[in-house]
């Protein structure tokens, strides 16, 4: 298998990092930053860079060189250097061309940079290194990944809202025209977005059953899909997919899943694992988003966890069903949107510790919880909707956390009451300097 | 969490080659091959110590394998997979008195 690279960058480090590139400078025609990056593996040979800071140069440290765009000393490549053995983060070099679409090295940058990054890896020889390069629109990487003697050109996915996806070489499938000719609202190079995307579903039951079919009707063609469960009879009121023979025979539920998607998209490329996501984690990491329908509080705190370290937005649905005295039965859910770098389940007040206190405490006393197909399908729906508006941006939805409430009596869904009086603050629970692989710090005595 | 200078350097005398990590907001202790309590099979394993309130109990042991057959749990933390058992300790311990607290789980 040859090296694959994804270079994942929150939207706000990627704007104010654009923004300060974009600055005049005194003497330099451009300017220069260093990204520091967090690695990481998707399982095969997939190396992903996931950016968390950066690192303008400063002005004193170019010089004045009017053959070049830009040119910078010794000190500058000391610092970062620096940079890299004190924070064990790889570093990207980064600058700006003009123009718009995928941008490309000038002879220049292809002679001098990769001199650059040979000294960070000596700095870090154990992590990716690489450079970076912005157009007006879009951007190039290519990642020097530990031992390689030359670099590979990155895919790169902006993590925000709107996702940008920038895969240098794919397209949207030509059946895709008339296929998916009534869904062309969604934007110019939106089918070729949602072709490109790999989205991977964690329950593949109630809710992620309609989520997994929706999708495939979407045109989403890459799937990891994790489930432990197999059909039984008690599924089969919800299910999308499942048959009674499915139910007599066990069969797993990533299997059902798999048959759905392939009836619509047969050459639809799929990865699964009967089994807890926690046995392959790696096949999770590879995806750009993912969707939890997830029976538990802890279960969803463990995967937001995943998704926030390898800067992946989480889509979260679930529902319940209430009773209280003689009143009839309530039946809530919600549809939450956990963006890197954004407000979290915690910060949402969607997770508390109070909850998750009490669900410990019923661990294995609460029996099954009430499902029904219905209320599955408007979650999933809303989810996927979500999802597509993500990855598309055909609303122009200003930047927001979302938090949807579900009233499955009255039949509504709304935004959560608790976004009025959210503070506007960076998450605390998930800083950014989190991501990737966990580093731990020894201590001594 | 940022614990007394006394209490790190007693954490790493007790326990060597001990780490410190953040996650979801949460600072975990990850000690390296944990000698467990007599009669424990395997006898050592990794150990990874919550030392604040998680999931109602006040701090948590967590091992890398299961020790016992007894009501076990499991944990994903730090992109590991952790076993946990029931067992609650006293408030208002030291860390390292922490961590041995919760081995009385074992005996």
């Amino acid at each position: 298998m040859s090296p694959e690279a994804v270079v994942r960058i929150p939207r706000p480090l990627y704007d104010r990092l654009a923004a300060d590139l974009r600055r005049p400078h005194r003497v330099a025609f451009e300017r220069v930053g260093f990204v520091s990056c967090a690695a990481a593996t998707a399982g095969g040979a997939t190396q992903l860079v996931l950016a968390c800071d950066y690192h303008p140069v400063d002005d004193a440290h170019y010089l004045d060189d009017p053959g070049s765009g830009a040119r910078i000393n010794a000190d500058a490549i000391r610092v970062a250097m620096q940079r890299v053995m004190d924070t064990k983060r790889g570093a990207f070099h980064v600058h700006l061309h003009g123009g718009r679409g995928l941008p490309s090295l000038s002879r220049m940058d292809q002679e001098e940079i990769p001199r650059l990054v040979n000294s960070l890896r000596v700095a870090g020889p154990t992590i990716p290194h690489g450079i970076l390069l912005l157009s007006g629109d879009s951007c190039a990487a290519w990642v020097w990944t530990p031992g390689s003697a030359s670099p590979v050109s990155a895919r790169v996915t902006i993590v925000g809202h709107r996702m940008h996806l920038i895969h240098p070489g794919v397209s949207a499938a030509p059946e895709a025209l008339d296929r998916f000719s009534r869904q062309s609202f969604l934007g110019q190079g939106a089918q070729s977005t949602i072709a490109q995307v790999r989205i991977g579903v964690v329950g593949l039951g109630g809710g992620g059953s309609h989520v997994v079919q929706q999708l495939a009707h979407l045109g989403v063609q890459r799937f990891a899909l994790l489930d432990a469960d197999v059909v039984d009879e008690s599924n089969l009121n919800r299910m999308v997919g499942a048959t009674a023979a499915d139910a007599r025979a066990k069969t797993p539920k990533t299997e059902v899943a798999k048959r759905v998607i392939t009836a619509i998209t047969p050459k639809a490329e799929l990865v699964t694992h009967m089994g807890r996501w926690h046995e392959r984690a790696e096949l999770l990491r590879g995806c750009d988003v993912i969707f939890g329908a997830l029976d538990t509080f802890a279960g969803r705190r463990e995967l937001e966890v995943a998704c926030r370290r390898h800067l992946i937005p989480y889509i979260d649905i679930g529902m319940d069903v209430h009773r209280v005295g003689s009143e009839p039965p309530r039946m809530a859910g919600q549809v939450t949107l956990s963006m890197p770098g954004g407000q979290c389940m915690f910060c949402l007040g969607f997770l508390t510790e109070e909850r998750l206190a009490q669900e410990a405490a019923e661990y294995g006393a609460a029996g099954p919880r009430p499902q029904v197909v219905w209320s599955n399908g408007v979650l999933a729906s809303t989810g996927v909707g979500m999802c597509i508006g993500l990855l598309t941006d055909w609303t122009r939805a200003p930047d927001r956390p979302v938090y949807l409430s579900y009233d499955g009596n009255a039949g509504t869904v709304t935004p959560h009451i608790r976004l009025k009086y959210l503070p506007v603050t960076d998450c605390p629970h998930h800083p950014l300097k989190e991501v990737g692989d966990p580093i731990a710090r020894a201590l001594s005595a | 969490m940022i614990l007394p200078d006394d209490q790190v350097r007693e954490l790493a005398r007790l326990f060597p080659g001990v780490q410190q990590a953040d996650e979801g907001g949460v600072t975990y202790f990850l000690i390296p091959v944990l000698s467990l309590p007599a009669g424990c099979t395997p006898d050592r394993v990794d150990a990874l110590l919550c030392p604040s309130a998680r999931d109602g109990y006040p701090s948590r042991l967590f091992l890398a394998e299961q020790v016992r057959s007894r009501s076990w749990g499991t944990a994903r933390i730090l992109e590991r997979n952790w076993y946990m058992v029931s067992w609650r300790i006293r408030e208002g311990l030291r860390v390292a008195q922490m961590v041995l607290a919760h081995l009385d789980a074992f005996k």
